[in-house]
């Protein structure tokens, strides 16, 4: 495997050598983009490696220009194999002009451009120093940072998302057909979701519905995100935000709420097996006021036969609907179901006890009040599931990456 | 989970009775209390009598049993936000103030802790032990996020666990982030239960739901800029709570159940009276 690289390494260098004798490459943007294409070849996917530590160095705007000269290779090499540029087809680059044989030494189409997706992401998450976080061209490539309801801390996305999603943009036929691109989407979807970086999952996700359309997980994925949206804590940051003069892409409560309700029967329309779907459409349908809907969506998803914290956010929340419904016996039934589940979490006690004030039992209430103030104080003794339900928790995030890159490596071989 | 706000007040059980010390009652019909808290330019209005006092619920006057001053022993609980917003100079200032409003009790008052982040922890229960509090205050760290709302209906379940006059302090620098009750439910409680809510809200953000639920329970919401005073403002919410009258009276002439609005008022003075508007009658 080493000598394989060593010999890669030396090839790319004596194209390098080549192509810069030909080009004469003094403008820094083909020296960058050469530079790119050798270490794109050398990055081992899943590691943060000489190449990914170099082009993690790299500015936005560096990085921006880059993707762009990439893609005008891609169009070239393309209309160029289909003949459409004639028989000896060249192309501008910079000060300098190009022919399809020495395109082809350094270039290679989709490979290289996956190749390039997964070193982007690698740096997006192995590489620790990414100079796109620090600095901006664009004013809409910074981010706030949000904590509790409010903003903490304003700083630069990564810009390598981005730049690894413009790459499979030229891939051909299209991106849509290919099975390396739609891996590198979900996993960095997962990636993204897990790691809360919602603004980049927004424009991320957007653009992987237009990809794959029929694909059930940008839906999910989509569905998790607006909901998230729609919490107390994005809301009050989005608030808290505009107070300050800046405009978050984010819709109000109802807004947010219609759109996971759209996504979330976009997916249960290809899966409808999809319990989670299932109860986070019950979950939103209450949230937006149509109980009678909830509660029906959430007694499927009971009978689905659920465990751990999927059966407890579907017996919490038709708890719910079922108090809201004018029903208390049903909805204590739930809740106790829920308490069963989880007896050290706080909020079926705290659901219970106000069940009980409100029909005027307060002996009711206090006992199961009891049954909160006697736990432990600290959190990691007394989990509440319902603390994390916003939290996209995304456990498939690292087998993706795995994938992915394990796809990447094959294809090149 | 739509969060509206509704009006509050409070109801005593018939069976119950107020108090070990001083002028206790009980009676075998419904007795409805309103804490009241009379001002004149500013100044508490005190000498007030059964008898100065006009009482409308639902629009009928009723004859008021009682009026009284201090006498009645206290319950205070103090709601504490230490989520992770919170430094550790405002956790200082808060532990401080904590202390200083203890200093302030009776040896027949009780007082109660309760702080929240995501968690909400009872630091102590309703206890005439203030040394249990202070020691409980001394540990509060801060971490999390801020479930208000449900800090709040715990307060209030534990304000009313005991007979006396219950006061609930919340104390909170944000806005609910995590509750899994609903402000509805929790101000809908608050009509049906017996305790005055003081909001204490610090910084620039203001939770409505303080607002609220203060102003639904005859209480007052301070809001401060920083916790550099909040010695000062736990002690005056005291002393001002010290100085409300409790007035009851057993309802005459109106339909049991549902809503009843509440209108106290002074006769012949100008003053300005702070009660809650109404209570819900669960008979």
């Amino acid at each position: 495997m080493s000598g394989q690289r060593a010999l890669i390494a030396c090839l790319i260098a004596c194209t390098t050598v080549a192509f810069a004798q030909n080009a004469r490459p003094d403008d820094p943007a083909l020296v960058g983009m050469l530079r790119w294409l050798e270490v794109a070849q050398l990055h081992t996917p899943g590691e943060a490696d000489v190449p990914a530590t170099e082009i993690g160095r790299w500015s936005r705007i560096a990085l921006v220009v880059l993707a762009g000269d990439i893609r005008k290779l891609a169009t070239f090499l393309q209309r160029a194999r289909e003949g459409s540029l004639g028989p000896l087809p060249t192309i501008q680059l910079y000060n300098r002009r190009f022919t399809l044989v020495e395109i082809e030494k350094v270039f290679h189409g989709n490979d290289t451009l996956k190749k390039g997706a997964v070193l982007h992401a690698d740096i997006a998450v192995l590489v620790v120093d990414d100079a796109s976080r620090r600095s901006g061209f664009f004013e809409d490539a910074s981010v706030f940072m949000v904590d509790d309801g409010r903003r903490s801390g304003v700083r630069y996305e990564s810009a390598h998302w981005q730049i690894g999603r413009a790459l499979l943009d030229g891939i051909t036929p299209s991106p849509g057909a290919d099975a390396g691109a739609l891996l590198w989407y979900r996993a960095a979807s997962s990636c993204l979701l897990r790691d809360g970086h919602l603004a980049e999952s927004r424009v991320h996700l957007d653009r992987a519905r237009q990809l794959f359309p029929n694909s059930s997980h940008f839906l999910l994925d989509s569905a998790y995100l607006h909901q998230k949206f729609s919490s107390d804590t994005i809301q009050a940051a989005v608030e808290d935000l505009r107070s300050a003069r800046a405009n978050p892409d984010v819709g109000s409560r109802r807004m947010e709420l219609e759109r996971a309700e759209r996504f979330f029967r976009q997916t249960l329309a290809l899966e409808p097996a999809a319990a989670g779907a299932r109860i986070r459409l019950g979950h939103t349908l209450g949230e937006l006021g149509r109980h009678e809907e909830a509660a029906s969506e959430l007694r499927r998803a009971i009978d689905a036969r659920l465990d751990g914290p999927d059966l407890y956010f579907a017996e919490l929340f038709l708890g719910y609907e079922e108090q809201t419904l004018g029903k208390p016996g049903e909805a204590k039934r739930h809740y106790e179901n829920a308490a069963e589940l989880y007896p050290r979490a706080q909020s079926p006690w705290l659901a219970l006890s106000q069940l009980a004030r409100q029909s005027g039992d307060r002996a009711g209430a206090l006992g199961a009040l009891r049954s909160v103030t006697a736990l432990p104080p600290d959190a990691s003794d007394r989990w509440d599931p319902w603390w994390d339900y916003y939290e996209v928790h995304r456990d498939d995030a690292e087998r993706l990456l795995d994938q992915m890159r394990d796809l990447a490596l094959t294809e090149v071989r | 989970m739509s969060r509206h706000f509704l009006g509050v007040f409070l109801t005593m059980a018939a069976s119950t009775t107020v108090v070990a010390q001083a002028p206790s009652f009980s009676s075998r019909v419904e007795a409805v209390r309103v804490d009241v808290l009379v001002t004149e330019n500013g100044r508490l209005v005190s000498g007030l009598a059964p008898g100065d006092f006009e009482v409308l619920d639902n629009g009928v006057p009723q004859k008021v049993d009682l009026a009284s001053l201090e006498e009645i022993p206290l319950n205070v609980v103090l709601a504490l936000d230490v989520s992770g917003s919170l430094n550790a100079q405002q956790i200082g200032h808060l532990q401080t103030a904590g202390s200083t409003l203890l200093d302030g009790l009776k040896q027949t008052d009780q007082a109660a802790l309760l702080t929240f982040s995501h968690v909400v922890s009872q630091g102590s229960p309703l206890t005439s032990d203030f040394n249990r509090i202070r020691a409980a205050l001394k540990e509060t760290g801060t971490s999390g996020q801020t479930s208000l709302v449900d800090a709040a209906y715990a307060g209030m379940m534990i304000g009313e666990s005991d007979v006396g006059r219950s006061l609930l302090i919340v104390f909170t620098d944000g806005v609910d982030t995590r509750s899994w009750l609903t402000a509805d439910a929790v101000l809908e409680t608050a009509k049906r239960c017996d305790v005055v809510v003081y909001g204490v809200d610090v910084g620039t953000r203001r939770a409505s739901f303080s607002r609220e639920l203060s102003a639904a329970t005859g209480g007052r919401l301070v809001e401060i800029e920083s916790t550099r005073d909040l010695n000062a403002t736990f002690r005056g919410i005291l002393d001002e709570f010290r100085q409300r009258y409790l007035i009851s009276y057993s309802p005459e002439g109106v339909t049991p159940g549902g809503w009843h609005r509440l209108d106290v008022r002074v006769k012949a003075r100008s003053v300005t009276v702070r009660a809650r508007p109404g209570y819900l009658s669960s008979h």
